[in-house]
């Protein structure tokens, strides 16, 4: 398996008034193409950063974080953007629906601006969630809204499908739901996804397990045994 | 309120500048547009007011048919109401001054003038100069072109009556003052003249020479506490009205007794003087005719006598005709006679001869011999005894012959002397006879003259008669002493004047609600979302144990910081601004003393308090919601308002069409229906007040355009001296038509219109009625506004004579066509007639009639004392050729159009501060309320946004995304908004309304376009603001937290 993402050294600090706070410090890590990784460790140790960084909506002090042979750190925000338009799909802990679009306009969202895009009709039947598709977000409940969310990361068939705590907001069923959604999909396209979590439950489904503390790599592990989603017990 | 909310409430302030400043200015906006504007009307008569006290303006007028006395003017002093009592006098004449005449309302002044600064009512504001100190000075408008040092002389062609008012004649202008009876540019209508008064002169009372005052002018006690145009001051006017009419007519009576009194002596002395004269002329015309009778005798009689003569001296010719006859044939038989005695003498000598030589023989002779002798002797004796009786008898004969001799030569004589005496009867008969033709003659013209004088003397007498008649009808109708009381309200300009405050007044009553309306309407949506942003703090407070009102307090406090001091701040600029630009943009036709801006509480309590009630109120109406909840649900994110289907989407073939984006974007205008509301009646709010205001602009340089492009193609008015008329052979004609001019006489003067059914409606205007109506047609341009229907003028007057009304005297009275108005002349006769047509006139207005239809009301010929002229030459040229016009004998002076052009140039510059400033507020609201509306999204939508952001939307498209509802709520408010301007704009200009003046309805198209183009260049430019906001949006932590 290709390399797909290669973290060298990357540092990130926030600066509030005189005082610097280090949330990234000297990470290192590699994803393959393909696998699902996943990013965990307690709040604040810097893993959504790290996410972030990734999908180019923050940026790194220093480093270079490689995506697919090409250092994001170096491109300039239009880049950057082309970048998260036609290569990231993310999932965030709430949804982030636009609320005045149905679901279907929603998956729309991003099939409209993206070469290559998928069907989002289909994408939505993809989901489980075909029939609901002109149901606007706030009749659908946590877990219908989160598929929504994963119909549009998924539209675009971008390189990296990122996922920011995809389960925080919903309870254990639906979270496991997505979860085997979020690996169904990995199979099925073959796509790399980075999961952040806090909840050490969920890294059974995945391929590589990076634990963060207070900003740094603790560990990268290989898990060797990958459980189905239904098959976990949170 | 303890420190952590006062905390809050500097935090709350100083961490949004960008929501402080917006509600900050909306608020200046509001309060200033509003105590400003409704200043305006109260400083313009508060500055009137002062201006009067200070110039001591009268309150009333009194003016007499019959004259004022010295006594009038006692009695209305003594009145308990009058402050101070003064006759003065006023007489309108046409005088020259700089060689161009025109009419001068000639007013008195006190003798002494130094008293003329401290007591004397109405006194002047000296510009130039002094007052008048001599009875041969005089002070002059300023806004004549008259200098000091300029000599007005008065024409002597004025009416005899008004021109021996004057003792003087010419005066030297000695200053130049503002008078405060004259307050607009407006100089008054007069009898005299054109009917238009153009400028006034004040000389001394010296001046005037005159056992009565014409006006007698009074100012009131109980008007003094009242301002100038206040109810209060209307009715002080009406009770001293009432007062002074009541005195007027017992003064009336008294006056009246005097007045027949005297008129009564004078017309038995002037019947007597008749009677006397009538006797006089009579018994010289008796004596002339006898004088001439006697004349024809003595005629006759010489014609008798010369005929006696005649005869007697032709009988005479005949006598000695006959004399010389007899005459001749007696001297013929007196000389035959002669001849006679000697044959006799010869015969008897020779008989004596025989006689003797027969004696002798006898003698000798034998017997027988003897007796043959015997015989023969006594034969022959017998034969001498004949002839010696012959010859006895023609010695006798001869002797008688000797006196026949003599009687003849006495004949002859007597002939001569009948010859000669015939001579001279023939030659003295043909002098008689000469004579005889010459007294015939002269007495056949004495006979004529006689004639003549007759008709005259009878005539005279007649007439005198006549005049004695007419006297004693008056005499026996006679009335009453006329008063006339007049008020301020019937000063030229006067009431203009305070027709334009009540306008400024009505605008000032709509415009700044508008604003205020507005105001807040934005600051409840401001304030809304303020407290929805502040819905956890709210919350957080709340689980703290805070209480309700420390919480209220927080928004109420910055509701009435914002409140009281954009309030304040808002009515300091407004006073400071719009009452003086107002001001300004009049001060061209009114001179008023100079203006201070007078605050009067109302507004300004309504802007500065009204202001901080209104945020306060629309703050409790936004913190309505979130107060009442308990603090689980506050601590709680809202649930975000869900989406809505739209009623286009019911519409699917065409909502299918529709890019995605678009989608978005119909779907967030109708989610947020109140804040779409607010922006859209911004944006009509800004266009339409620009459409207003472009068109103002539009409307007012549309009078020149329209007037004097397409409806008068009038160059020039031609004011003459005295009545003419084109088939005259006058200098001026003959200019007229050699320099091809298109002109017609015409026949103007000031009229007032009344129509029956609105007692109240009197418009002061002019009539005109021009002689050449096929010329007049090349000068003026009638036709209906609406559909620019052509009016024919004549008009078709087959059953009654109808007159063209110009439409803003019709919109006045109220009239249609079809209508009957009442117009009264200058000598009060007033005269009924049929509104024809109503023609599309908007500077000046008049009522149009034939000569024929004025003949047909009035009775009399119209006597045409203007000219109107065009001619193909501008400029200088025609300059050149007015200059040649008036310079001729019958031109008293030209009134050029471009005067009128260059005015309104000045009115449009005047304006243009009013103009700028409505484009101005357009403008700030338009940013306010768009630039209120995009931070409003943006901050709302942030997480919108930043997902748009993190799915890989550049920075344009999500700039895009919002600008692209703010210029959706644009485009839908601009065309509301040109309706709406165009409708705002006819109001306004119905409420601009000048006197003389009527503003076209007209928006340019460019107006229209830039009106439209403006809102639009505003939300681009706000856009363009918000962009960097946009770009400083951060992805990663706008949406890390909970919704």
């Amino acid at each position: 398996m290709a390399t797909i993402v290669e973290f060298s050294n990357v540092r990130k600090a926030y600066r509030t008034g005189e005082v610097e706070t280090t949330v990234v410090r000297n990470a290192s890590f590699t994803i393959e193409e393909g696998e699902i990784c996943a990013i965990v460790g307690p709040s604040g140790s810097g893993k959504t950063t790290l996410l972030n960084i990734l999908g180019g909506i923050d940026r790194c002090d220093s480093g270079s974080v490689f995506v697919d042979g090409v250092d994001i750190v170096g491109l300039r925000d239009k880049a950057l953007t082309n970048y998260r338009r036609h290569d990231i799909g993310f999932i965030f802990q709430f949804y982030n629906l636009v609320h005045n679009l149905t679901a279907l306009e929603n998956v729309e969202l991003a099939s409209h601006v993206s070469k290559g895009a998928a069907s989002p009709q289909e994408m939505l039947d993809a989901v489980g969630l075909g029939k609901r598709a002109n149901s606007f977000p706030s009749q659908l409940s946590g877990g219908e809204q989160q598929r929504v969310a994963i119909a549009r990361a998924l539209v675009k068939m971008p390189k990296l499908l990122l996922c920011d705590e995809p389960t925080g907001a919903l309870d254990d069923r639906a979270g496991i739901q997505i979860l085997g959604l979020l690996q169904r999909a990995s199979r099925a396209l073959d796509m790399t996804v980075v999961l952040v979590t806090h909840n050490r439950a969920f890294v059974g489904i995945a391929n590589k397990v990076i634990t963060v503390r207070n900003g740094g790599i603790e560990s990268i592990a290989v898990n060797r045994e990958i459980r189905d989603a239904t098959d976990i017990v949170p | 309120m303890n420190r952590t909310i006062r905390k809050i409430i500097r935090r709350g302030l100083l961490r949004t500048p960008g929501r402080f400043i917006a509600v900050f200015l909306i608020t200046v906006l509001g309060a200033g547009f509003l105590a400003g504007l409704q200043s305006a009307s109260p400083s313009m008569a508060g500055t009137a007011n002062n201006y009067f006290s200070q110039q001591g303006l009268a309150d009333l007028w009194i003016y007499c048919d019959k004259g004022i006395s010295a006594e009038d003017v006692e009695e209305v002093q003594a009145l308990p109401e009058v402050a101070e009592a003064s006759g003065g006098y006023s007489v309108d004449l046409v005088a020259y001054a700089n060689s161009a005449a025109s009419l001068f309302s000639i007013r008195s002044l006190p003798q002494d003038t130094t008293q003329a600064t401290t007591g004397y009512l109405t006194q002047l504001d000296l510009v130039e100069g002094r007052l008048p100190e001599s009875a041969t000075e005089g002070v002059a408008d300023p806004l004549s072109n008259l200098q000091v040092g300029d000599t007005v002389t008065v024409s002597e062609n004025n009416r005899e009556g008004s021109l021996d008012l004057l003792s003087r004649r010419s005066f030297t202008i000695v200053g130049l003052a503002w008078s405060p009876h004259y307050i607009s540019s407006e100089r008054g209508s007069s009898s005299s003249g054109t009917g238009r008064v153009g400028q006034y002169l004040y000389v001394l009372e010296a001046a005037f020479s005159s056992d009565w005052y014409t006006e007698l002018v009074v100012r009131l006690t109980t008007t003094e506490p009242h301002s100038a145009f206040s109810a209060a001051y209307a009715q002080a006017i009406e009770s001293a009205t009432q007062t002074v009419q009541d005195l007027m007519a017992s003064r009336a009576d008294q006056r009246l007794d005097g007045i027949l009194n005297e008129a009564s002596d004078e017309l038995n002395e002037a019947e007597a003087s008749f009677e006397k004269e009538k006797t006089k002329v009579l018994s010289e015309l008796e004596a002339a005719k006898k004088e001439l009778d006697d004349g024809w005798d003595a005629l006759r009689e010489a014609q008798e006598e010369y005929a006696r003569q005649e005869e007697f001296l032709s009988d005479l010719r005949a006598e000695l005709e006959q004399a010389q006859r007899d005459l001749e044939a007696a001297s013929a038989e007196l000389s035959a006679q002669s001849n006679a005695p000697e044959d006799g003498n010869a015969e008897l000598a020779a008989a004596l001869a025989m006689y003797n030589a027969l004696q002798a023989e006898y003698a000798v002779a034998d017997l027988a011999r003897q007796e043959e002798l015997a015989l023969q002797i006594s034969a022959l004796n017998v034969q001498i005894a004949t002839l010696r009786g012959q010859i006895a008898k023609g010695e006798a004969e001869i002797a008688s012959g000797q006196d026949a001799m003599t009687a003849y030569t006495a004949a002859e004589a007597a002939i001569a002397t009948g010859n000669q005496q015939l001579a001279e009867g023939t030659s003295a008969l043909a002098e008689a006879a000469n004579q005889i033709s010459q007294s015939t003659d002269t007495l056949t013209s004495a006979t004529a003259d006689y004639d003549a004088q007759f008709e005259l003397a009878n005539q005279e007498l007649a007439d005198a008669r006549a005049e004695l008649d007419a006297a004693w009808r008056d005499f026996q109708a006679a009335e009453q002493p006329q008063w006339i009381i007049q008020d301020r309200d019937d000063l030229p300009g006067y009431s203009g004047f305070s027709a334009d405050m009540d306008r400024i007044n009505s605008l000032s009553l709509v415009l700044p609600w508008f604003f205020f309306l507005v105001a807040v309407i934005v600051c409840l949506t401001t304030m809304t979302r303020m407290v929805e942003e502040h819905r956890r703090q709210i919350g957080t407070l709340k689980a703290n144990g805070y209480r309700r009102w420390q919480m209220t307090a927080i928004y109420q406090s910055y509701a009435w910081v914002i409140g009281l001091t954009g309030g304040g701040v808002g009515v300091v600029l407004g006073l400071l601004v719009f009452p003086s630009a107002i001001w300004n943009s009049y001060s061209t036709q009114y001179h008023i003393g100079s203006f201070q801006t007078v605050i009067t509480l109302a507004p300004c309590a309504i802007g500065f308090l009204g202001s901080a009630l209104a945020l306060s109120l629309v703050t409790s109406i936004a913190c309505r919601n979130s107060l009442h909840k308990n603090a689980a649900d506050l601590m709680r994110p809202r649930s975000p308002r869900s989406g809505k289907r739209v009623l286009l989407e019911r519409v699917t073939f065409l909502w299918r069409r529709l890019s995605f984006s678009h989608k978005t974007t119909i779907r967030n205008l109708l989610r947020y229906k109140v804040r779409f509301a607010v922006t859209v009646i911004g944006v009509v709010g800004c266009t339409a007040l620009l459409v207003a205001a472009l068109g103002l602009r539009d409307s007012i340089s549309g009078i020149v355009d329209l007037q004097y492009g397409e409806i008068s193609k009038t160059q020039a008015t031609l004011v003459l001296d005295s009545p003419s008329r084109a088939s005259d052979n006058t200098e001026l004609n003959r200019l007229l038509t050699g320099n091809n001019i298109a002109f017609s006489y015409a026949y103007s003067e000031g009229i007032v219109v009344t129509h029956d059914d609105r007692t109240n409606a009197n418009i002061t205007t002019y009539l005109l009625v021009p002689e050449d109506l096929e010329g007049f047609a090349n000068l003026m341009n009638f036709r209906q506004r609406l559909d620019q229907t052509p009016i024919a003028f004549p008009l078709d007057e087959s059953t009654e004579p109808a007159v063209i009304m110009t439409e803003q005297v019709a919109t006045a009275l109220g009239v249609r066509v079809g209508d009957l108005v009442d117009f009264g002349l200058s000598d009060e006769q007033t005269t009924q007639v049929k509104v024809g047509a109503i023609t599309e006139n908007y500077v000046y207005n008049y009522l149009y009639l034939t000569p024929a239809s004025y003949e047909t009301l009035t009775g009399e010929p119209a006597a045409y004392n203007t000219v109107v002229i065009r001619s193909d030459l501008e400029g200088d040229q025609f300059d050149a050729l007015l200059t040649d016009l008036v310079a001729t004998d019958h031109v008293a002076t030209a009134l050029p159009v471009a005067q009128l052009k260059t005015l309104m140039d000045l009115v449009i510059t005047n304006l243009s501060a009013v103009i700028w400033l409505m484009v101005f507020s357009a403008l700030a609201l338009a940013v306010i309320v768009i630039y209120n509306l995009i931070t409003i999204n943006v901050t709302e939508r942030e997480r919108e946004l930043a997902t748009l952001r993190v799915l890989g939307y550049h920075r344009r498209e999500v700039a895009g995304y919002i600008a692209r509802e703010s210029s959706a709520m644009a485009l839908f408010g601009i065309p509301l908004g040109l309706l709406a301007g165009l409708v705002l704009h006819a109001y306004v200009m119905g409420v601009l309304v000048a006197s003389d003046i009527m503003f076209p309805r007209v928006v340019k198209p460019l107006s229209l376009v830039s009106a439209a183009v403006i809102p639009l260049l505003c939300t681009v430019l706000v856009n363009v603001c918000i962009r960097p906001r946009l770009n400083r949006l951060n992805p990663a932590t706008s949406l890390k937290s909970v919704e």
